[in-house]
């Protein structure tokens, strides 16, 4: 009966011991004690660790360059395949913004039909003024027709092949155009020379012109219709013995931009040419 | 061969010539590429000079300007005989040759484009001619002279190498 009693005390003493220490840990009384034991073990664990890593790095490299080096040059082509997509589309919205000037223009002179054409050169004589344009006969374009852009008159249609056009720049040596100038109404003759400026002579002397007045087409001659902005008057010459006055006009149209012009189609330019020689 | 590149030349000149070239202006002139392209193609060593070519060339750019065919084909077909008579005449040294071609050419060709506008009742006056297009022009051919005449060269030896025919 003895042992039995005896061992009964050693258990219940365990269970007191055991749960001693637990309620120890649980109060943390313990912990420096157990860093104290795992922290050699943590150091090395550390210590196989990164020497193990060192090792499958070793091992791995020449895979992982190869790998990378893949993976840069697709990343390189994806960039320069999204570069070239940023500039399209930047050209794109460009075109659309002029495209969309264009419309403006066209929805405010609802009596005209228009034809949109896009410049594909321009002369290749210094001494000309001309562009060529993506449209013609085919489409409708005819000898004669005015050509206009957003910004205002750019000139009139001179020749014409099937599937393109050449167009006369009123900054041209040879290009005339009536014009009105506003608000004084009054009419003049503008004309383009070797330099690109334009200049309207022949006005008469009490004619009060200022710099900024606006020059639009007034019509006569039925070369081209009116009311369309040709520019503003930049500078008036008046001398005291001369019969006449004249002023430069800058255009409202810049013709070293020239990308996309409409012409207008329903426009029948009168020909004078018999009354002409008639007299 | 040589006369399809020749030909292939001019056409891509020609293109240039009415795309690109106005845009770069010097005042009113602008460089004349084709001209350049005809005498420098004109002047290698491994190329005999034709006049006909001019007269290729003149048709080529007669098609993309506004001026007359006849005039262009007589001004480019002029500058392309002078440049021959030049390089069989007068001098043998070939750099000389070449300079004094393009000067004479581009003079030919607007003296002739001037003195037409002049007979289509569409007068310039001929220092605003001379000051803002014949000189800026000239200035133009020469400066693009050297690199066109590079290139062309090294053309021809591709072409032919080791000088064969």
């Amino acid at each position: 009966m003895r042992p039995s009693r005896n061992n009964n005390y050693q258990l219940l003493a365990l269970i007191a011991a055991a749960a001693g220490i637990l309620l120890l840990a649980l109060g943390g009384y313990l912990s420096p004690l157990f860093n104290g034991a795992i922290d050699p073990i943590y150091g090395v664990q550390g210590w196989l660790y990164t020497r193990f890593q060192a090792i499958q790095d070793f091992i791995n490299a020449p895979v992982n360059i190869a790998s990378l080096r893949a993976e840069n040059a697709q990343l390189r082509a994806e960039n320069a395949q999204l570069q070239t997509e940023i500039v399209t589309l930047q050209q794109q919205v460009t075109e659309g913004e002029l495209l969309s000037a264009l419309l403006d223009f066209a929805r405010a002179r609802p009596e005209n039909a228009y034809q949109a054409a896009g410049v594909i050169g321009q002369d290749p004589s210094p001494f000309l003024h001309y562009i060529i344009i993506n449209r013609g006969s085919d489409d409708g374009i005819r000898r004669g027709m005015p050509v206009v852009s957003q910004q205002g008159l750019v000139g009139r249609v001179v020749q014409v092949t099937a599937t393109a056009a050449r167009v006369e720049l009123i900054t041209d040596p040879g290009s005339q155009v009536s014009v009105r100038v506003q608000p004084s109404e009054v009419d003049g003759l503008l004309s383009g020379s070797v330099t690109a400026q334009l200049g309207i002579d022949l006005i008469p002397l009490d004619a009060n012109l200022q710099p900024g007045d606006l020059v639009f087409t007034s019509g006569i001659g039925g070369v081209y219709p009116s009311n369309i902005l040709v520019g503003q008057i930049s500078n008036v010459r008046r001398e005291a013995t001369a019969l006449f006055q004249t002023a430069s006009v800058q255009s409202a149209v810049d013709f070293s931009r020239l990308e996309i012009v409409l012409i207008i189609v329903n426009f029948q330019p009168l020909d004078l040419s018999p009354l002409l020689n008639n007299e | 061969m040589r006369t399809l590149v020749a030909l292939l030349l001019l056409l891509g000149a020609t293109l240039l010539q009415v795309t690109l070239l106005p845009r770069v202006r010097l005042l009113q002139g602008s460089g004349d590429l084709v001209l350049l392209v005809l005498l420098t193609w004109m002047l290698q060593e491994d190329n005999r000079p034709d006049w006909r070519l001019g007269v290729v060339a003149g048709v080529m750019v007669g098609y993309a300007s506004a001026l007359p065919d006849l005039l262009l084909i007589a001004g480019y077909g002029l500058a392309a005989f002078s440049c021959q008579q030049l390089n069989k005449r007068i001098w043998k040294m070939p750099l000389i040759t070449l300079l004094s071609s393009v000067i004479a050419g581009t003079l030919l060709v607007h003296v002739l484009t001037l003195g037409y506008l002049w007979l289509s009742d569409n007068p310039i006056s001929p220092a605003d001619a001379f000051n803002l297009i014949i000189l800026p022009t000239l200035l133009l051919n020469l400066i693009l002279l050297l690199p066109i005449n590079a290139l062309i060269s090294e053309l021809t030896k591709t072409i032919s190498p080791s000088g064969t025919p």
